[in-house]
């Protein structure tokens, strides 16, 4: 139907603009990113170990607020490639995290979109979330057990 | 000999004509009769020679007036010398030959072009950063203060409980925090 030179022209062409059309998801997009695995209390005294001090002021902010003792029950540092879950090996639980693209914007901070799953001791699902952050910021994702809470603070970085 | 030469008038040679009649002048006769043959002689030798002279001039005349036709006819044009064609010649030469096949695939990268701008609407944010030099070099500048951007929570799916997204910003960056209430837990 198309002569062999015809068909090497559009392979040609289309393999061009496919390697010169600025792509948003590029398998080369990889993020560092922070995993601390937070527990939330509320005790007499108010406690927030030095691992923790770098969130103190959002921790001091509604509704992590609602508690006034936090600990560190695990912390891990994950290297993500685009579009590949890393398993997040939980003191209670497990999560995932993905990096499902990394946006670059003039004048603005690197945006990242991220996946996020979060189980329970018992292996259910407690959330399943895709959300957008400027890199540096931090989410926080977490819920109640027993009044009181259980997080995982991540902050990520290209 | 001016009568063998023809050169007296008629009274003259007819005196010495009859002079030479007279039975004495026998010797005289003779000699004139040599004296005439010896003319003839060189007569006929100089139209041999003169004859030959008109033929070689004849062929020089002839050869000249060749000469003048050849200056005078036009120059045939110079037999075309096969050149081996140059890198550029022979691409240009190409792309003519396969026109349509080039044009098939500009068409197509147009409109793949055209497609990837509409299915990817982030492509434009795109960041090249190119390094230069510069001279005078530019005194250092302060840091230019990136915009920052609320997180925004895209999708949220809590099973068995009920999500709550809290979003605030310090001067630390922005967070978001995503709170999951289980069924059976009356809110904090």
């Amino acid at each position: 139907m198309f002569s062999r030179p015809t068909i090497l022209c559009v392979a040609l062409a289309v393999a061009g603009v496919a390697l010169a059309s600025p792509g948003r998801a590029l398998a080369d997009d990889t993020a560092s990113c922070s995993v601390i695995e937070i527990g939330a209390t509320n005790a007499k005294e108010p406690s927030i170990p030095p691992g923790l001090k770098p969130l103190e002021k959002k921790l001091k902010k509604p509704p992590l607020s609602s508690w006034n003792s936090f600990k560190v029950m695990s912390s891990t540092t994950l290297n993500l490639s685009a579009m590949r879950a890393a398993p997040v090996k939980l003191a209670t639980g497990q999560a995932s995290l993905m990096l499902r693209e990394i946006e670059k914007r003039e004048g603005k901070r690197p945006r990242l979109a991220l996946a996020v799953t979060m189980d329970d001791a018992s292996g259910k699902r407690v959330v399943d979330s895709k959300v957008s952050v400027d890199a540096g910021d931090t989410l926080m994702v977490g819920s109640l057990v027993n009044d009181d809470g259980h997080f995982l603070a991540i902050s990520c970085k290209p | 000999m001016q009568l063998a030469d023809d050169e007296l008038d008629a009274a003259s040679a007819a005196e010495v004509e009859r002079a030479l009649a007279l039975p004495e002048n026998a010797a005289a006769r003779d000699r004139l009769e040599g004296v005439r043959e010896l003319g003839e002689l060189v007569r006929g030798h100089l139209e041999l020679r003169a004859d030959e002279v008109e033929d070689r001039l004849g062929a020089m005349w002839a050869e000249v007036d060749k000469q003048l036709d050849l200056v005078a006819a036009p120059v045939p044009a110079a037999r075309p010398v096969p050149v081996r064609p140059g890198a550029w010649a022979r691409l240009t030469a190409w792309f003519s030959a396969h026109r349509t096949h080039v044009a098939t695939g500009l068409v197509s990268a147009g409109a793949v072009a055209a497609l990837m701008l509409l299915v990817t609407p982030g492509g434009k944010d795109r960041v090249i950063t190119r390094t230069v030099n510069v001279s005078p070099p530019i005194p250092p500048t302060i840091p230019v203060v990136l915009k920052r951007e609320a997180p925004q929570v895209e999708s949220l799916d809590t099973p068995g409980g009920t999500g709550t997204v809290f979003t605030f910003e310090d001067d630390e960056g922005g967070t978001a925090v995503i709170l999951v209430t289980p069924n059976d837990v009356e809110g904090i």
